[in-house]
């Protein structure tokens, strides 16, 4: 593909990954109405247990921290594109026994970057506000409670509203990698650069710029090249570090060629044959496996052609001579082309994880 | 349309002979009721029995006999047209042969400004006063019970717009000519269930019968009918709803004399009421069960009351008290063997009233009343539904009247309120709850017309509370489409005002536009609130009296 046609896709990849929150509400299921058999559907239980209990009404469901040690949590794609001031309601039962937290980790790494006590409460409306200082990405929010009295919880919405009144923005720590950024200082490697690849936080119409490793495989020194990683939090863009040249089997996520075994990367897959890398004997070089915009895939040589001998790289067995295609495992992709194992791998649309797609075969050879 | 009831009396036999004896003078009665009404009228129960008793008095107290009283009911015009031909002809006849002839016409039933009804066909009056007048009759008396209106009682016409009685009356005022109307020009004539009767041919029958006799002469002129007639209409519809009707009489007898309608001491029997008893009274045919005459005795004179031969009981209302007393062999009410017994309150109340009871159907729209409980529903994510919330519901209600300007009754409506969703927020899910009050309360109700009589009384304000119970119902269905459904019960309380229209010719549907609050405590959410249905209210109903 050439390059304008990939800046066209791209944008518009990166467009129909708007809309994270729904209509400005940042959390899931923010009543924990829904329930899938005993637990949460939308929410994940961090540690300790929890039960269903009936609020205003039998048949409107709450649930219960259940025991001296329980958190929930949910992680919210909303970023400082949605807005910078998060308005958290709350409806509780806490009992002067309970001491209930609402914990907030910007970007999803594991650091809690402010906390609010929950105060003692029978049923009444609490409101909060947060102010995060931009840009970010993604909230991790953890509701969590030690104490042995009773704590159930009714709501919780945190919604995107306009100002905060002055109130002084939470700083988050140093930013991961894959985390937006103005520029290095607010990065823990020092180092803030264009993204290589869309982000769950485009808007489309500009070059987000992450913190990253490295900008350059001279940077990485000889045997390495600067490359994407796996992902590691559905809100955050893969990581861009050192890896080793030539690392990345076929189809992996990649930018440039030098990561790849073959040492071809076309539409950000590693790949067997490119425009500037054409099949030999007349052969057509297409994608292994059709995904949106045919990007994120392997491109081969006649793909599902049977005609790869013993001993050559394949996505599927329709690739092989043989028919056959021995590999490691299956491939499974998001629609931005990470690596997942799941659907929470996955950057977020409308408050939920985007699909985790078979797409092919990883590490296969023909037979 | 007015109800006419021309009674045309012949006249009498005139003389103020003291018996109905044969005379030269020759006697006509044509006497007809129809209770049939034109398109968009009330049939009337009572018009074509009037008739009959009408011709019975004449024949048994009027001198007449039984020959010379063609009572015609329910006739078509052409019927009518026959019998007021044959009629000219006979008193032709007699005037050829030097005899002179009277004529008595009674005409009970619906009316138009221009026309009588006579069922779904019309008689124009036009055409009525010129073959009445073609008769010729040395002296006619003509009797118009015309209806024109009644709220509570059944009535007998509708168009007060046109006075027919006064109209006839003009063109039936000649020499010869009398004419007595039952009610004036801008009123309405009005049936009485209680007396099975309209209160102008009651009253002028129990006159003729000798109440109307001041003089005690014996006779009952048409001056002493009319007089009785009058006070006693008067009095009688005085209470209801139309208002008082006013007897009208007028008359040209220039050279006939005192004219005498009946002759009740000629009666084979007769019912007399002391001068000292005093008070509302009525003689009940005991074996008919049936209400003779009702009149207000004044202490003072006896009044003596041509009856057929019979056994009677007069009952007496005075003060609060209702005394039923016999009647010996000779007709003399004897005051010392009365039984006496303290009116109850239902008897006053619910025999005094035509139509006294009511039922309405109607509408209640209003937003529904915010609360703590509806707080908790903003607090919990849900949302009223609808860009402008309302509870909307119907009501039906049964009142009874105990007073004048009282009703007390029943009530029961059911209100639905406007719904509550919660979305699910990051799902195409959502939690919807409905919910709705129902309402049994007791209602009192003040009503006060702005008028006694005319357009103007058919329309009222009123003012009313309620108090009962309230059942509330919720269903709440939740994200999963579980369905919890709750009911509650507790109290219902309601007060409001509004006016009040009787539909046009005092039809017995009337409608009502009102407001009200509604406040029932009854639903309650599982964390302390209750919710107390209702608010501000507009109501609009239709009523039937009955």
């Amino acid at each position: 593909m050439r390059p304008w046609l990939y800046i066209t896709i791209l944008a518009a990849a990166a467009g129909s990954q708007l809309g994270a929150t729904d209509c400005g509400q940042a959390l899931r299921d923010s009543g924990f109405d829904l329930w899938c058999g005993d637990t949460l559907c939308a929410w994940k239980v961090e540690r300790g247990d929890i039960k269903r209990v009936p609020t205003w009404n039998e048949g409107d469901s709450g649930v219960e921290l259940v025991g001296s040690d329980v958190a929930i949590e949910q992680l919210s794609p909303v970023t400082s594109s949605d807005g910078t001031c998060l308005e958290v309601d709350m409806i509780a039962n806490v009992d002067d026994d309970a001491d209930v937290e609402l914990d907030v980790d910007i970007s999803d790494d594991g650091t809690i970057e402010h906390s609010e006590r929950v105060p003692t409460s029978h049923w009444k409306p609490l409101t909060y506000q947060i102010a995060i200082a931009p840009p970010f990405s993604g909230v991790r929010f953890e509701i969590a409670k030690t104490g042995t009295g009773t704590a159930q919880l009714a709501n919780i919405g945190a919604k995107v509203v306009d100002g905060c009144g002055g109130i002084l923005p939470v700083v988050q720590g140093p930013a991961p990698l894959g985390e937006p950024c103005i520029d290095g200082t607010g990065c823990a490697s020092g180092l803030c650069a264009p993204s290589p690849l869309p982000t769950p936080f485009d808007d489309g119409t500009s070059v987000t710029q992450v913190c990253v490793a490295c900008t350059g495989d001279a940077a990485c020194g000889t045997g390495k090249a600067c490359a994407v990683t796996d992902a590691v939090s559905p809100v955050r863009a893969a990581p861009v570090e050192c890896v080793a040249a030539g690392s990345k089997g076929l189809g992996d996520q990649c930018s440039e060629g030098a990561e790849c075994a073959t040492g071809i990367c076309n539409a950000f897959a590693c790949s067997t044959c490119s425009e500037t890398s054409p099949c030999a004997d007349g052969e057509t070089c297409g994608a292994s496996w059709p995904t949106p915009f045919g990007i994120y895939t392997a491109y081969v040589c006649s793909p599902g052609g049977h005609v790869r001998t013993t001993g050559e790289p394949c996505a599927q067995n329709a690739d092989c001579k043989s028919g056959t295609c021995i590999a490691t495992g299956v491939r499974m992709q998001c629609d931005d082309g990470r690596a997942c194992a799941t659907a929470a791998d996955c950057p977020f649309v409308n408050l939920q994880n985007g699909p985790c797609n078979l797409v092919g075969l990883e590490g296969g050879t023909c037979q | 349309m007015s109800r006419i009831s021309l009674l045309a009396a012949c006249a009498l036999c005139g003389t103020a002979a003291a018996q109905p004896a044969p005379t030269p003078i020759a006697t006509y009665a044509i006497v007809v009721g129809s209770n049939a009404g034109g398109p968009g009228q009330t049939e009337l129960r009572y018009a074509e029995d009037d008739a009959r008793s009408v011709g019975a008095l004449l024949v048994e107290l009027g001198g007449y006999t039984a020959q010379q009283v063609d009572v015609v009911v329910h006739p078509t015009p052409d019927q009518l047209r026959d019998r007021l031909a044959r009629l000219g002809e006979r008193v032709t006849a007699d005037l050829a042969a030097g005899r002179q002839s009277r004529v008595f016409f009674y005409y009970s039933g619906h009316a138009r400004a221009q026309a009588i009804d006579l069922g779904d066909a019309e008689l124009p009056l036009s055409e009525l006063r010129q073959r009445l007048f073609q008769v010729p009759a040395t002296l006619t008396i003509v009797v118009l019970d015309a209806c024109q209106s009644g709220a509570f009682s059944r009535i007998k016409g509708a168009e007060p717009a046109a006075d027919f009685s006064f109209s006839s009356r003009e063109h039936l005022d000649a020499a010869g000519v009398a004419v007595l109307a039952s009610s004036s020009g801008s009123e309405l004539s009005q049936e009485s269930e209680q007396l099975h009767s309209s209160y102008f041919t009651h009253n002028l029958l129990v006159g003729l019968r000798g109440a109307g006799d001041e003089n005690g002469d014996g006779e009952v002129s048409i001056d002493e009918a009319y007089r009785y007639a009058y006070h006693q209409t008067l009095l009688a519809t005085a209470e209801t709803a139309v208002g008082g009707q006013h007897v009208t009489f007028e008359a040209d007898l220039k050279g006939h004399g005192e004219v005498a309608l009946s002759f009740p001491r000629a009666a084979t029997a007769a019912i007399v009421l002391p001068p000292q008893l005093e008070g509302q009274t009525l003689v009940e045919d005991k074996r008919a069960h049936a209400v003779i005459a009702e009149t207000y005795k004044a202490r003072g004179a006896a009044v003596r009351i041509a009856v057929a031969p019979g056994e009677y009981e007069v009952i007496v209302r005075s003060g609060a008290t209702l005394s039923r007393c016999e009647v010996d062999a000779s007709g003399a009410v004897e005051l010392d063997h009365c039984r006496s017994e303290p009116i109850v309150a239902s008897t006053t109340k619910g025999g005094a009233w035509l139509s006294p009871n009511r039922i309405s159907v109607g509408l209640i729209v209003g937003p529904e009343r915010q609360d703590g409980y509806t707080a908790n529903l903003q607090a919990f994510g849900y949302v009223e539904q609808g860009l402008a919330p309302a509870s909307a519901g119907i009501s039906i209600a049964w009142l009874r009247r105990i007073d004048r300007r009282i009703w007390v009754g029943a009530a029961g409506s059911y209100v639905g309120m406007p719904s509550w969703k919660e979305t699910v927020t990051g799902e195409n899910a959502s939690q919807k709850l409905a919910w709705s009050t129902a309402a049994l309360a007791a209602v009192a109700r003040g009503e006060q017309p702005f008028a006694a009589s005319g357009i103007a009384s058919r329309f009222a304000a009123y003012a009313q509370i309620a108090a009962g119970l309230g059942i509330g119902r919720t269903v709440l269905t939740n994200a999963q489409a579980m369905t919890y459904d709750d009911n509650y019960l507790g109290p219902a309380f309601s007060a409001g005002a509004g006016l009040r229209v009787q539909g046009p010719h005092l039809h017995p549907l009337g409608l009502e536009a009102g407001y009200e609050f509604d406040y029932a405590p009854v639903i309650k959410d599982l964390i302390g609130d209750t919710h107390a249905s209702g608010g501000h209210r507009v109501t609009l109903s239709l009523t039937y009296s009955f």
